[in-house]
C-alpha cells in the first residue's frame, strides 16, 4: 500500500494525477500510517471546503415600481378613448349601412322604370315583319 | 420553473465565497463582494445565460468587486497587492485551526498559484473547469499546480521542523 502511495503522492507534487487518483490518495492516507505531512494538509483543505457564507441574501430582481395614481388616471385616458374610437367606428359603419341602402333603392327604381321602357318598346319588335316604312306608318302609296 | 440565476448562479456561491475569503481573509468583506456579484448578475441574466464562460466571469467580477473595494479604501490596483497588504493580518478568528492554518499556507503563494491550488484541492475541479474559471491555458494550469503543491509541502515541512 505505502508502495502505491509514494507513487501517487510522487505525481501528486508533479501535478500529474487525475481527480479520481487523489481520491484515491486520500483514502489510501487514512488507512496508513505515517505521511503526517498530506494528512495535515488534505484534513485542513477538507474542514476549509465546510467553509460557507452566512449573510448572503437572495437578490431580487429589480422591479420598476409604477405609481399607483399615475396607473389609474392611465387606465381612465385609455378607457376614454377606446370607447371614443369604438363610438367613431360605430358610427362610420352606420353611415356606410345608409349610404348602401340608398344606393341599392335607387338602382331598384331605375330598374323599375328601365322595365317599364322596354314594355313599351316592345311593337318595335314588330318591324321587322313590314315591308315599308310606308306600311309602318299607315300611309298608302300615291 | 427556475431562473438561469438559480439554476447556474447561485449553487456556486460557495466556491466564490471562499475565493473570496482567501483573497481578503475577511468573512464580512467577502460576502459583502460576493453579494455584489450576485445583485449584478441578476441583473444581467439574459446576458449571462449566453456567455461563453459563466464561471471565468463570475470570477472575474468577484475579483474586481474585491479591488474596487481596495481601491476606494487603499488604493490597491491588484489582487498581488491586496494579498501582499493584508499578509500581515491574522487570520479571522471565528474560524477553526485548520482553516487558518489554510490560510497562511495560501497567502504564501501568487495570486494564481493560490487560485489555481485551492480551486483544485478545495473545490475539486479538474484542470479544463480551473482553465475556464481562470481564464488561462491547461498547461499554465499544471505547471502553477505543480508549484504551488511543491511549494505548500516545503512550507508544512518547515512547519513541522519548525515545531
Amino acid at each position: 500500500m505505502n508502495a502505491r502511495i509514494e507513487d501517487l503522492l510522487a505525481k501528486y507534487y508533479d501535478a500529474e494525477t487525475s481527480l479520481l487518483e487523489e481520491q484515491e490518495l486520500k483514502v489510501l492516507l487514512r488507512a496508513s500510517d505515517g505521511f503526517e505531512v498530506e494528512k495535515m494538509l488534505f484534513g485542513s483543505l477538507a474542514n476549509f471546503r465546510k467553509v460557507e457564507p452566512c449573510k448572503i441574501s437572495w437578490p431580487e430582481a429589480k422591479v420598476r415600481k409604477l405609481n399607483a395614481s399615475w396607473m389609474s388616471w392611465a387606465a381612465s385616458a385609455a378607457i376614454l378613448i377606446g370607447s371614443f374610437w369604438g363610438w367613431q367606428i360605430y358610427e362610420q359603419k352606420q353611415a356606410e349601412q345608409a349610404a348602401y341602402e340608398e344606393v341599392m333603392m335607387a338602382f331598384a327604381l331605375i330598374q323599375t322604370n328601365l322595365s317599364k321602357g322596354q314594355a313599351q318598346l316592345q311593337p318595335m319588335n314588330n318591324l321587322k315583319y313590314l315591308n315599308t316604312t310606308d306600311q309602318i306608318f299607315g300611309q298608302s302609296k300615291k | 420553473m427556475k431562473t438561469f440565476f438559480e439554476e447556474h448562479i447561485w449553487p456556486q456561491r460557495g466556491k466564490l465565497y471562499r475565493l473570496a475569503l482567501s483573497w481578503v481573509k475577511d468573512r464580512a468583506l467577502a460576502e459583502d463582494a460576493l453579494q455584489n456579484v450576485f445583485e449584478k448578475s441578476v441583473a444581467r441574466q439574459k446576458e449571462l445565460s449566453v456567455h461563453a464562460n459563466l464561471s471565468g466571469w463570475l470570477v472575474l467580477s468577484l475579483k474586481n468587486e474585491v479591488l474596487t473595494h481596495f481601491r476606494q479604501n487603499k488604493k490597491m490596483d491588484t489582487l498581488e497587492n491586496v494579498n501582499q497588504f493584508r499578509a500581515d493580518e491574522p487570520p479571522p478568528d471565528d474560524v477553526t485551526e485548520s482553516i487558518q492554518k489554510v490560510m497562511s499556507l495560501l497567502k504564501e503563494l501568487p495570486e494564481k498559484q493560490r487560485d489555481i491550488f485551492q480551486l483544485r484541492e478545495v473545490e475539486g475541479l479538474d484542470y479544463s473547469e480551473i482553465a475556464g474559471h481562470l481564464d488561462i491555458s491547461l498547461d499554465q494550469v499544471k505547471v502553477n499546480l505543480h508549484r504551488a503543491r511543491k511549494r505548500i509541502r516545503e512550507l508544512m515541512i518547515n512547519q513541522k521542523l519548525a515545531k
